[in-house]
């Protein structure tokens, strides 16, 4: 395992693909900051902006890099991941060096493991440089203009909680790219389908839940809303525009939920890529 | 280029080769049994066992095969032995379930039954190129080795150098694969699979995109492959080449062998005396009672007598003690290609008349 772990490095080092995507994702967080800063110095300063005003200081300022950089962090960041993690399994397919390399591992388990390992080992990286740009960038901000720079009690101990809450959250997604990778063998399908899945989920719970009855809780079973939940966003009882219940689930619940599907997409993999026969001519 | 040969490979430990309780044993199936081997089969195993006289010297073999795809069956119980410093030809028609096989003994392809044996370490002691070899596009030529020397473990950075050196790409090696030509990507191949100094190498296609002097190392390579204590299984459909590197063939055919063996031994067998006399039929006859030769064959006026080509003066003297002359008397050496297209069926000519697939023959 160490010795396959070790040939996956040697390779993506050498690979332009992860520091290009992990070099996007950390431009692109940081664009949005400067795009939030750039409003919040064009917006005018009459009474009725002021509450827009407030909310995006209160949003900038450093103190709040657990909540909004961390939001953004597990957005963007989770789509750079999953192209990665597809990239990384389907590429073995139809490079067809997995004819190469799978005879000299020590086994087809020790072989996706160690892809897995690779692929959370760049999400925590994604991770960690996503909070550390959204630090330096909300740090900027607070000193520029001259915002609030608390940053409260036991921040880096929450920060961490945070980022490990990220990471949690992400892990179902990666475990079905990784699934959908093994079973196609196609990185734009495992790219589609994951990502797919990411942005028409809530919006088709979002009108299934609408329905109201026992469709109202629906929502509940899969992604979004679970994931809302673990990373604490907005408990409370309140009812959006469209009438939905933003009552999230336990946050417990919501984890057992979320590691049922990465376990379920994990074994899926696994089985896939045991009984898989790969054509050598 | 060995580093103390197939010899020095140490015994890595056997993989699980639980047997199968409602299995044939090896003496239930027929087949030759050595001491100390397993008694059970197991179901798609793939085991690895260390090199000793109790083995018969074979670096490789296979006990009733066999892989079906579905309704399909691609290689049906196949019985292939590859002996430590042999080469060993591996032929069969398009299809015909030779690279299913390879993919069975590499451990790409799940056997639905049967048996394989490897000497050594199944990871370090077989090499192979496939008939496209495959890299990382992005990595250089060294660095591909070294990719895969870092995944198998214990590969000295000298070899890879030598390797490089030896195939001819030391000084392309830090270029990236992708900008490689067919020839150097082959070439790429080879080098990798002699990277960690295997006992079984199994080549498949090895010249295919090289230039004639490729071909021609590569020609020279293989027996000196085997001359250094190793097995090889040469998958080719360049028979000639086949005919002058290979000590043994196996031809398989809907995944089925039919015919294993010596080449001089097939080459034997396909080979015929034409002789023109006249009173041919009589000839014949008086071939077949008086001379004891099993297969005479008349076609076109001339006789093709299936014999020894030393029994030459013995028919002369034969046929002109009952008053018949001979006109001419030629000897005609078929070729591995003659013997391959008439047993794999794609030919109409009379020549070795076996048509049972054949056990390899206990060592």
């Amino acid at each position: 395992m160490l010795r396959l772990l070790r040939s996956e490095w040697f390779r993506l080092r050498r690979r332009a693909m992860p520091w290009v995507l992990l070099g996007i994702f950390l431009g692109v967080v940081l664009l949005i900051y400067l795009l939030m800063w750039f409003v919040l110095r064009s917006i005018s300063t009459t009474p009725t902006d002021e509450i827009s005003r407030t909310e995006l200081r209160d949003t900038l300022r450093i103190g709040a890099v657990n909540d909004s950089g961390l939001q953004l962090v597990e957005q963007f960041g989770l789509v750079f991941t999953v192209i990665w993690v597809a990239s990384i399994i389907a590429t073995e397919f139809s490079w067809g060096t997995i004819r190469t390399i799978l005879p000299r591992s020590t086994g087809r388990v020790a072989f996706l493991t160690a892809k897995l390992i690779i692929a959370v080992a760049f999400a925590c990286v994604v991770i960690v440089a996503g909070f550390a740009i959204s630090l330096a960038a909300s740090a900027g901000v607070t000193w520029a203009e001259g915002l609030d720079s608390s940053l409260g009690n036991n921040f880096w101990l929450h920060s961490l909680a945070g980022m490990g809450r990220v990471l949690f959250v992400m892990l179902p997604f990666v475990s079905m790219a990784a699934m959908v990778s093994l079973w196609t063998r196609s990185s734009a399908a495992a790219i589609g389908v994951t990502l797919g899945v990411m942005f028409l989920e809530p919006v088709i719970m979002s009108v299934v839940s609408a329905a109201g009855g026992f469709l109202e809780h629906l929502p509940d079973l899969f992604f979004t809303r679970n994931v809302n939940a673990v990373l604490d966003v907005r408990q409370t009882g309140e009812r959006d525009i469209m009438g939905v219940n933003t009552n999230l689930p336990n946050a417990w619940q919501a984890a057992s939920v979320l590691l049922a599907y990465t376990a379920a997409f994990g074994v899926l993999a696994y089985w896939r890529f045991l009984k898989h026969d790969i054509q050598v001519g | 280029m060995a580093h103390g040969g197939p010899h020095a490979l140490g015994f890595r430990g056997v993989r699980s080769c639980q047997a199968d309780p409602n299995g044939a044993t090896l003496g239930e199936m027929g087949i030759p049994q050595h001491p100390g081997e397993p008694t059970g089969i197991t179901t798609g195993s793939v085991v690895a066992f260390p090199r000793s006289e109790s083995h018969g010297g074979y670096v490789l073999r296979t006990l009733g095969l066999t892989k079906r795809f579905g309704e399909l069956t691609a290689v049906e119980g196949l019985n292939l032995e590859v002996k430590a410093g042999q080469v060993h030809g591996f032929l069969g028609p398009n299809g015909s379930g030779k690279s299913t096989t390879i993919g069975m003994i590499l451990g790409l392809i799940a056997p639905t039954s049967g048996h394989i044996e490897v000497a050594g370490d199944l990871r370090r002691s077989v090499g192979a190129i496939l008939e496209s070899p495959a890299f990382y596009p992005h990595l250089s030529g060294r660095d591909n080795l070294r990719a895969l020397a870092i995944a198998v473990g214990d590969v000295p950075p000298e070899r890879i150098e030598s390797l490089l050196g030896q195939v001819g790409l030391a000084e392309r090696s830090d270029a990236a694969y992708h900008t490689y030509s067919l020839g150097m990507k082959q070439r790429l191949g080879i080098a990798a699979t002699l990277l960690t100094d295997p006992a079984l190498v199994i080549l498949d296609e090895p010249t295919n995109g090289l230039d004639p002097a490729g071909q021609a190392e590569v020609r020279e390579l293989i027996p000196r492959l085997a001359h250094e204590g190793r097995g090889v299984l040469l998958a080719s459909h360049l028979l000639n080449e086949v005919q002058h590197v290979c000590d043994e063939v196996t031809i398989i055919r809907r995944g089925q062998l039919i015919e294993t063996g010596r080449v001089r031994d097939l080459l034997q067998r396909g080979s015929y005396i034409a002789v023109e006399v006249a009173e041919a039929d009589r000839a014949r006859t008086l071939l077949l009672e008086v001379a004891g030769i099993e297969q005479v064959d008349l076609l076109d006026g001339t006789l093709h007598v299936f014999t020894d080509a030393n029994r030459g003066p013995e028919i002369t003297r034969q046929l002109s003690s009952h008053g018949l002359y001979l006109a001419s008397m030629t000897m005609h050496e078929s070729t591995l290609e003659e013997v391959f297209l008439e047993l794999t069926g794609q030919t109409g000519s009379v020549a070795s008349p076996r048509e049972e697939p054949r056990a390899p023959t206990a060592s």
